[in-house]
């Protein structure tokens, strides 16, 4: 497939990303093993009557859907494509609460309609009156990738210049016991900034959103380009190092052409293995971490997504992120081109994503 | 029996919680206006939470959409149909 332009974004994140063109903004830490997102002023992209309606996760999706497509002129793109691992956990929670109290009997038509996980496909087009190809991947660990491949698709097949994509996902207090009892938190409490520091099982929960506005066409600015991703479903070594020699080959660089890998170490000490292959793989690449900065969630590589956009385009990593976790190994003023994304959720749904500096 | 004025009060609190009405008192709520369109400004999906709401307080089941349009109308169309027709 071609690569694609990232003409726009925005994102919704535990960090004060919305709206920030600073990026040695300070970090934001928790000590509550779970990251909440940093909601903006909504009123400049709800109107009041919906609002009302609305939980936090329909705001912030919808908020960073509107905002990403304000910030490229208001386009009308051929289509619009999200990913959510869950959808909208509030919604859903308080429909299945009152199947429960009430007998299923005098449900809430809001918070049904709100938990079906195409919401903010749906809320957006009738919003911008977008009435093209509209599709929501609800795939795990993998919403987020599918959306972009199918973006990719998308234009590459010539049945669009311009894709709406993006993902998002919503932490709940329940959502977040459930799986605390599966195991997929930290038992003890830990400072996010000591996260990879953690030499025990489970991570931090998180949250977040992002949205890109995706092009056949080269903005005139400086263009990051979507080159490639692979998907790899519960992947043995081999399949990782090979789908990596492969995605190196396939785009014509070689593995000291990737500057940055950002890699999706979450701190559990039992899930580490796979990015030490990475890193070993790549030892000329500077690596950079970021789950300490948004949690872990099912779609968290838009964060990464995002993260490397903004650190293409501005040619510099941010200063919150030099850290003893991410200790720079290049000097500061070498210039970034590549970036590959690698992220591992919970070895299910692992993912390899490619961006580059369009030449 | 909760007399009238007493179960209208009621009602606005009901539609202000249910309904999501950030801000709003009680006393903001005209009682004679229409609910839908001008008024309140309500929808269609407002509509369909009232009827929710009437079936989980006052064990009203509205099965006939004229029927429904009629008995919210206004709060105090509402509150004298509640009253006709409640079974808790």
């Amino acid at each position: 497939m071609k690569p694609v332009y990232i003409i726009s974004s925005s994102c919704i994140s535990p960090q004060a990303s919305f709206h920030n063109e600073n990026l040695d903004i300070p970090l934001h830490h928790t000590n509550e093993n779970v990251f909440y997102c940093i909601e903006p002023d909504y009123s400049k992209f709800i109107n009041p009557v919906q609002i009302r309606r609305m939980s936090r996760a329909l705001k912030m999706g919808f908020t960073a859907a509107i905002d990403c497509l304000q910030k490229a002129g208001d386009p009308r793109p051929q289509g619009i494509i999200i990913g959510t691992g869950k959808g909208c956990m509030t919604d859903t929670e308080q429909f299945l609460h009152s199947m429960r109290e009430f007998n299923e009997t005098a449900l809430n038509p809001t918070n049904f309609i709100h938990s079906t996980y195409n919401q903010i496909n749906g809320m957006v087009a009738l919003n911008k009156k977008i009435n093209s190809y509209n599709v929501t991947y609800v795939h795990r660990g993998f919403s987020f990738e599918h959306s972009l491949i199918d973006a990719m698709m998308l234009i590459d097949d010539g049945d669009a210049e311009m894709v709406l994509t993006g993902s998002f996902d919503e932490m709940t207090s329940e959502h977040f016991d459930v799986k605390q009892i599966w195991g997929f938190w930290k038992e003890e409490k830990i400072d996010s900034n000591q996260l990879m520091l953690s030499q025990t099982g489970g991570t931090i929960a998180g949250e977040g959103t992002s949205f890109y506005l995706l092009s056949n066409q080269k903005p005139s600015s400086i263009a990051v380009a979507l080159q490639d991703i692979r998907t790899l479903y519960k992947p043995s070594n081999d399949d990782i190092k090979n789908t990596l020699n492969l995605i190196l080959k396939d785009n014509e660089i070689t593995h000291d052409d990737i500057d940055i890998i950002m890699l999706g170490e979450s701190g559990d000490y039992h899930r580490q293995a796979p990015y030490q292959l990475i890193r070993e793989a790549l030892p000329m690449s500077q690596p950079l971490v970021f789950k300490h900065l948004c949690g872990e969630y099912d779609t968290s590589t838009n964060f990464a997504f995002w993260l490397s956009t903004e650190i293409l385009q501005h040619q510099s990593i941010p200063r919150y992120l030099i850290s003893p976790l991410n200790q720079l190994i290049k000097p500061s003023s070498s210039s970034i081109k590549t970036i590959l994304i690698y992220n591992n959720y919970f070895e299910q749904n692992q993912s390899m994503i490619l961006l580059r500096l369009a030449d | 029996m909760q007399d009238q004025q007493e179960l209208i009060l009621t009602l606005k609190t009901q539609i202000i919680e249910s309904l999501n009405l950030q801000g709003m008192t009680p006393d903001e709520i005209d009682n004679n206006a229409p609910l839908f369109g001008e008024g309140l400004g309500l929808d269609s999906i407002d509509s369909l939470e009232l009827m929710v709401l009437l079936e989980r307080n006052y064990g009203i089941k509205i099965e006939d959409a004229r029927e429904g349009r009629k008995a919210m109308e206004s709060v105090t169309a509402m509150a004298q149909y509640i009253s006709e027709h409640r079974t808790k």
